[in-house]
C-alpha cells in the first residue's frame, strides 16, 4: 500500500507523530472506475483520503435531479461528515477513475477521541477547519450565484450593537438540549442583550471568538442591497460565527438579532484559555462544534439547491 | 405536537402518500424522524379527486382512532385517487386535560369555506387571549367554532380576513389573510404579556392553491429550567417534480424540476433518505399556485 507521508494541505497542522498514528488506525480502500463509494442517505461510517485517482460527488435535489458539487483529487478528502456528525450522507460520491487510498472508521475515530488520543484530536481540529472552509464556499456561492426568490428577501433590520446585561447565564443555560455535557460555558463569556433587529456581526468583520445564543434567536443572511436573504437561523443552544471562528477566516454573513435574544459573547483569549485548560468538558464541547459545523453545511448546502431547484421548477416548461 | 402532510399535482393513490413510504405520515404517528412526541390524539384529512361528484370539495375523514389501527381508512386510501390533499396527525400532551375529540381533530373547514387548514404547533396563553380575537372573526364563522384548540381560532381568523371565503382565493390574497391573522395574534400576544415561543406552522389547501406557512411567535423564549417551548424551531420540508411513485425502489416524485406539475409539503419527510427534500426556510411561507398543468413555488418570507 502506498501511503500519504505527510497530512495533505486539506488537512493542515498534524506534526509527524499524530500522522503516523492517524495511518496506522487507517485502513486501504479502492473502487473501480463507475463505482459508488456510497449514496447519498446511506449510513456514514468513514471518512476517505484518495492518494490516486478522481472521485466525483453529486447530490439529488427536488425533482430527483443530481447536482455535480465537485470532483476530488489526490491529497483531498471526503465523507469528513462521518466523523463529527451521525446523520445520514448528504451526498453520492462515485469514482470518475479507478481510486484508492485510506479509510478512517468513524467508530474507531470517536472511541480514540474519548480517550484522548493526540492524532484524534489533531483530526477533530482539522476536520472542523474543513467544514467550515467548505461551508465558506458555498456561502458565497449563495452570495455571488444570487439565485434568491425576490419574495424571500426580508427587510435588512441593522440596529445598535447588544448591550451588556446582568443575568444568571448558568440559570439561562440549564436544560438546554444542545449544550448538554458542557453548560459551564456559558460562564465563561459576557451575557448580552440583543433587542430585535440588533446587529451582531457584519460580513468581513474581524471575529472576536463566538456567541452563543441562549434565548430567543440570530438570523444570519446575505445582504441584498437594503433587504436580506436568510440563510441561518440560530436558536437557544446554537453557535454564532463556528465558520469564522473554525477557518479563521472572516465573518461571511450579516447577523441580526431575529428575536430579542441573550447571548453569551466568547472571545477568541476566553476560547484558547479553555483550551489550555483542557477541562473535562471540552471533548463534549468539541463535538458540539462539529454537529453544529456539519449542521451548517447541510442547511447552507440545501439552501443552495432550494434555490436552483425553485428555479428550474418555475420555469417549467417555459423552455421549448 | 401534531404532523402535516400536503399534496399538489396529478392524482395519486392516497395509500401511497399516507401508508406506502417508510416515514409516511401514518408512520410518523409512533415513529417521526424529527420529534420526539408520539401523535396518537386523531387523524383527519380533506382530500380533492377531479373525477368526484361537486370537484371542488373534498372528501373529508376525521376520527379520533389512532388511524394506523383503522381498517376503513386503509380501504379508502387504497381506492381513492386524489390531485390535492391535507392531512393531519395530532399529536398532544400525555395527561388527562386534553380534550379528545373529533371537533379538534384538523383539518378545519367551515361550510361553504372551500380553505382547509392544519396546524403544527401551539399558541402559549391562548386561553386567556382568545376573548380578543372574538372581533377579528365573521359571526358565520364564528358559530362555526365547535372545538377547543387554538387552531380552529387560527383558522378562523384567516378565513375571516379572506376578500371572498366562498371563493377559491389567489396565493397572495390568501397569504395576506395569513398576514393579518398573524398580525392579530401578535397583537393579543402583546397585550397579554405573553413572550413563550408559540410555533405556528400551517397548511391551507383549497384542492387548487397551498399555502404552507413556517412560523413562530418569540422563537427561543422560555422561562429558565423549564422548556415549555421547543428550543428547535418546528420543521417543515417539501419536494417537487412530477410522477409521484415508487421508482427504482424509492418513494420520490422525479423527472426533474424542469418538467414538475407536483408538489409535497410535509412536517417532516415522508422517507428516511431525504435526498430529494429541501426545508422551507424559518419565518417563511411557501406558495404553490396552480397554473393549467403546472404549479409555480414561491417562498415568501414573513415578518410579523
Amino acid at each position: 500500500m502506498g501511503e500519504i507521508a505527510q497530512a495533505p494541505a486539506q488537512l493542515a497542522g498534524f506534526d509527524r507523530e499524530a500522522w503516523a498514528a492517524l495511518l496506522g488506525n487507517a485502513l486501504p480502500f479502492a473502487a473501480a472506475a463507475g463505482d459508488l463509494l456510497f449514496r447519498q442517505g446511506d449510513t456514514a461510517d468513514a471518512l476517505y483520503l484518495v492518494e490516486a485517482g478522481m472521485l466525483e460527488i453529486a447530490a439529488r435535489i427536488p425533482g430527483d435531479e443530481n447536482a455535480v458539487i465537485s470532483q476530488i483529487r489526490p491529497g483531498e478528502v471526503v465523507g469528513e461528515f462521518a466523523l463529527l456528525d451521525d446523520g445520514p450522507r448528504s451526498a453520492r460520491v462515485r469514482a470518475l477513475e479507478d481510486t484508492r487510498g485510506l479509510a478512517i472508521s468513524g467508530r474507531r475515530f470517536r472511541a480514540l477521541l474519548a480517550d484522548g488520543s493526540a492524532w484524534a484530536l489533531q483530526l477533530g481540529h482539522a476536520l472542523r477547519r474543513l467544514v467550515a472552509a467548505r461551508t465558506r464556499i458555498t456561502l458565497q456561492r449563495i452570495v455571488n450565484e444570487g439565485h434568491f426568490d425576490a419574495h424571500a428577501l426580508r427587510q435588512l433590520h441593522a440596529g445598535p450593537p447588544p448591550c451588556p446585561i446582568r443575568r444568571d447565564a448558568a440559570a439561562l443555560a440549564r436544560g438546554l438540549m444542545r449544550l448538554k455535557g458542557f453548560e459551564e460555558l456559558a460562564s465563561a463569556g459576557d451575557l448580552l442583550d440583543a433587542p430585535r433587529g440588533a446587529t451582531v456581526a457584519v460580513p468581513g468583520d474581524r471575529q472576536d471568538g463566538l456567541h452563543l445564543v441562549l434565548r430567543g434567536a440570530v438570523r444570519a443572511a446575505v445582504p441584498r442591497g437594503a433587504m436580506a436573504e436568510q440563510v441561518f437561523v440560530f436558536g437557544p443552544g446554537c453557535f454564532v460565527g463556528l465558520t469564522g471562528h473554525s477557518d479563521g477566516g472572516p465573518q461571511p454573513l450579516m447577523v441580526t438579532a431575529a428575536e430579542h435574544a441573550l447571548l453569551v459573547h466568547l472571545p477568541s483569549r476566553e476560547l484558547e484559555a479553555l483550551e489550555a485548560a483542557s477541562p473535562a468538558w471540552l471533548p463534549a464541547l468539541h463535538a458540539a462544534f462539529g454537529r453544529q459545523l456539519v449542521q451548517d453545511q447541510r442547511k447552507a448546502n440545501r439552501h443552495l439547491g432550494r434555490s436552483l431547484s425553485l428555479a428550474r421548477f418555475n420555469h417549467a416548461g417555459e423552455l421549448g | 405536537m401534531c404532523r402535516i402532510l400536503s399534496y399538489l399535482g396529478t392524482p395519486v393513490l392516497l395509500d401511497d402518500l399516507l401508508y406506502a413510504p417508510d416515514s409516511s405520515l401514518l408512520n410518523q404517528t409512533i415513529g417521526a424522524q424529527m420529534l420526539q412526541m408520539l401523535n396518537l390524539a386523531g387523524f383527519g384529512m380533506a382530500a380533492w379527486d377531479e373525477a368526484s361528484h361537486a370537484p371542488n370539495v373534498p372528501f373529508r375523514y376525521r376520527t379520533t382512532q389512532v388511524a394506523l389501527f383503522d381498517r376503513n381508512l386503509k380501504a379508502l386510501a387504497g381506492k381513492l385517487r386524489s390531485s390535492a390533499l391535507l392531512a393531519h396527525i395530532r399529536g398532544v400532551p400525555y395527561n388527562s386535560t386534553v380534550q379528545i375529540n373529533e371537533q379538534n381533530c384538523h383539518p378545519f373547514r367551515f361550510e361553504g369555506v372551500p380553505l382547509s387548514m392544519a396546524h403544527n404547533g401551539d399558541l402559549a396563553g391562548f386561553r386567556d387571549m382568545r376573548f380578543d380575537l372574538a372581533p377579528h372573526i365573521r359571526p358565520e364563522f364564528a358559530r362555526q367554532i365547535q372545538g377547543s384548540t387554538d387552531s380552529e381560532w387560527i383558522y378562523a381568523l384567516v378565513v375571516s380576513a379572506l376578500p371572498d371565503p366562498a371563493a377559491i382565493n389567489e396565493p397572495d390574497a390568501i397569504l395576506t389573510a395569513i398576514r393579518h391573522a398573524l398580525g392579530v395574534l401578535r397583537e393579543a400576544r402583546t397585550r397579554h404579556g405573553i413572550t413563550r415561543s408559540s410555533s405556528t406552522n400551517l397548511m391551507f389547501c383549497d384542492g387548487t392553491n397551498l399555502a404552507a406557512v413556517r412560523f413562530t411567535f418569540d422563537f427561543g423564549h422560555f422561562d429558565a429550567g423549564a422548556l415549555q417551548g421547543s428550543s428547535e424551531y418546528l420543521s417543515m420540508w417539501y419536494t417537487c417534480g412530477r410522477d409521484y411513485g415508487l421508482h427504482e425502489g424509492e418513494w420520490k416524485l422525479t423527472g426533474g424540476a424542469i418538467d414538475a406539475d407536483s408538489v409535497i409539503v410535509a412536517s417532516e419527510p415522508l422517507t428516511r433518505d431525504f435526498a430529494t427534500w429541501i426545508e422551507v426556510p424559518e419565518y417563511s411561507a411557501l406558495l404553490v399556485r396552480r397554473e393549467g398543468d403546472r404549479r409555480r413555488a414561491e417562498v415568501h418570507a414573513l415578518e410579523v
